[in-house]
């Protein structure tokens, strides 16, 4: 079999003798000038290469780099939240404006506080950092224009109880009035002796007269005093007045304050005086039925 | 121009020849040959700091051009570029189905071809062969080297080189049969 292949195969001597017959090629006569080229612009493009990559030598062990990114992104993060913090901290302007819905008890909270909060509450996604800034500088702006818009000279109201209904008051010196308000006493008197607690809307519509009354002479005497009526801010359940808020020139606050006593039973303590400096004086009366 | 360069084309000029022709002979392609044969320099230059003198310059230079060589023939530049036709494989003709041969050419008389048609003809029975039998086989039976040189520059032991020796030279000796 082998020597059947080896019939069909060249003989090796020839075989040998082919190999070495074949012509040497050479190279071409410009061949150290190409190689010369190609170093060049290899060198060139190497040099472009190094340039935008910079080789870094210096071998940093894991545990560096790792505690070298911690670093980073903990600095990073008190310096984000250290704005927010500030603004927490940041004393309250106490000319603070207390709105009508602030007086509905929609918030006694300022509101640059609630704006902080809701910044407060997106934080966590590393997505919200730049949102959560632009909110606190936004929540940052919006408290100094309402700072600019409230009035330096503004102080807080001047709170005062008018007991009406009262027998001591001038308000039941009529007699009719007097025996209106001894019914109603009388009223309760039976209804607690037959062991029934009055009920609260018969209670209420037996107060409106006396509270009703009472709202218009307080209005009457703002207005004798030569001041304003802000608001008046009615009982949710009762649907009667409960707050009358007024603001008074401070030169009149203090017959104001005596003509109120003759509405009804002033309680103790009372600013007789208007305070010092103020040009008019806010009170806040609150109205209760005796 | 420095020492360094002076000496890199004294290299240059001293052993372009015949790594020109190792080029030639395992790629089968002048312009192939010529853009392996100056990579083969480049990577000469730029490795020249780090050349170690464990073997000799020429056989440094022999072991670069030969992988240089079939890094080439691995790519898939050069394959998509190449449209090679296996000698030992049938080919689809208008007549049908036949194996190429180059024993089996019309021009078949030995005495009728030249010598350049009989070079290309054993060219091409060498580019049929695979990588590391043709590096073996151009290295020994048309650059002369000797096995020892052979081992230090492909990176096969001895006795792998023979053996891949000898199954080239029988490949190409059946392929070959036609040119006696």
């Amino acid at each position: 079999m082998e020597r059947e292949d080896k019939k069909n195969m060249m003989p090796e001597e020839e075989y040998l003798k082919q190999m070495n017959s074949l012509p040497k090629v050479k190279a071409p006569e410009d061949f150290l000038k190409k190689v010369h080229e190609r170093i060049e612009r290899r060198s060139a493009f190497e040099k472009i290469m190094r340039t935008l990559f910079v080789p870094v030598k210096i071998k940093v062990p894991l545990e560096v780099a790792a505690m070298a990114a911690a670093v980073i992104l903990i600095v990073s993060t008190i310096g984000i939240k250290k704005p927010a913090e500030q603004l927490a901290y940041a004393p309250k302007p106490d000319h603070a404006p207390k709105s009508e819905m602030a007086f509905n008890g929609f918030a006694n909270q300022p509101v640059a506080d609630k704006k902080l909060a809701e910044a407060e509450g997106g934080r966590g996604d590393a997505e919200n950092v730049y949102a959560n800034k632009e909110r606190i500088s936004a929540s940052l702006e919006f408290s100094d224009k309402i700072a600019a818009q409230a009035p330096a000279a503004e102080s807080k109201p001047v709170e005062l109880a008018l007991l009406v209904g009262a027998v001591k008051g001038n308000v039941f010196t009529e007699r009719g009035r007097e025996e209106k308000a001894s019914e109603e006493r009388v009223y309760e008197e039976r209804a607690l002796e037959k062991g029934k607690s009055v009920p609260q809307a018969e209670m209420a519509q037996a107060r409106r007269p006396y509270l009703t009354e009472a709202l218009s002479k307080v209005k009457n005497q703002v207005e004798l005093a030569q001041g304003k009526v802000t608001n008046v801010e009615m009982n949710k359940d009762t649907g009667m007045p409960q707050y009358i808020d007024a603001e008074i020139p401070a030169a009149g606050y203090p017959a104001f304050i005596g003509k109120l006593a003759g509405i009804g039973v002033l309680q103790e303590p009372i600013l007789k005086e208007a305070p010092q400096g103020l040009e008019t004086v806010r009170v806040r009366i609150k109205l209760a039925v005796k | 121009m420095d020492e360094e360069s002076v000496n890199f084309d004294e290299l240059v000029l001293k052993h372009k020849d015949k790594v020109f022709n190792l080029c030639y002979r395992f790629m089968g392609d002048h312009g192939e040959a010529d853009d392996c044969a100056q990579e083969t320099f480049v990577k000469v230059y730029r490795s020249l700091k780090d050349f170690r003198a464990e073997s000799s310059v020429s056989t440094w230079i022999y072991r670069i051009a030969v992988n240089t060589c079939k890094n080439r023939l691995k790519s898939a530049q050069y394959r998509g570029s190449r449209n090679m036709v296996r000698l030992d494989e049938p080919k689809e003709t208008e007549d049908g189905e036949r194996a190429v041969e180059v024993a089996g050419r019309s021009l078949s008389p030995s005495g009728e071809l030249d010598r350049k048609e009989k070079g290309e003809l054993i060219q091409a029975a060498i580019n049929s062969l695979p990588a590391d039998q043709k590096s073996v086989v151009v290295l020994r039976d048309v650059e002369g080297l000797p096995y020892e040189e052979i081992s230090e520059v492909t990176g096969y032991n001895l006795g792998t080189v023979k053996s891949k020796l000898a199954r080239a030279r029988q490949e190409l000796r059946e392929k070959l049969k036609g040119l006696v």
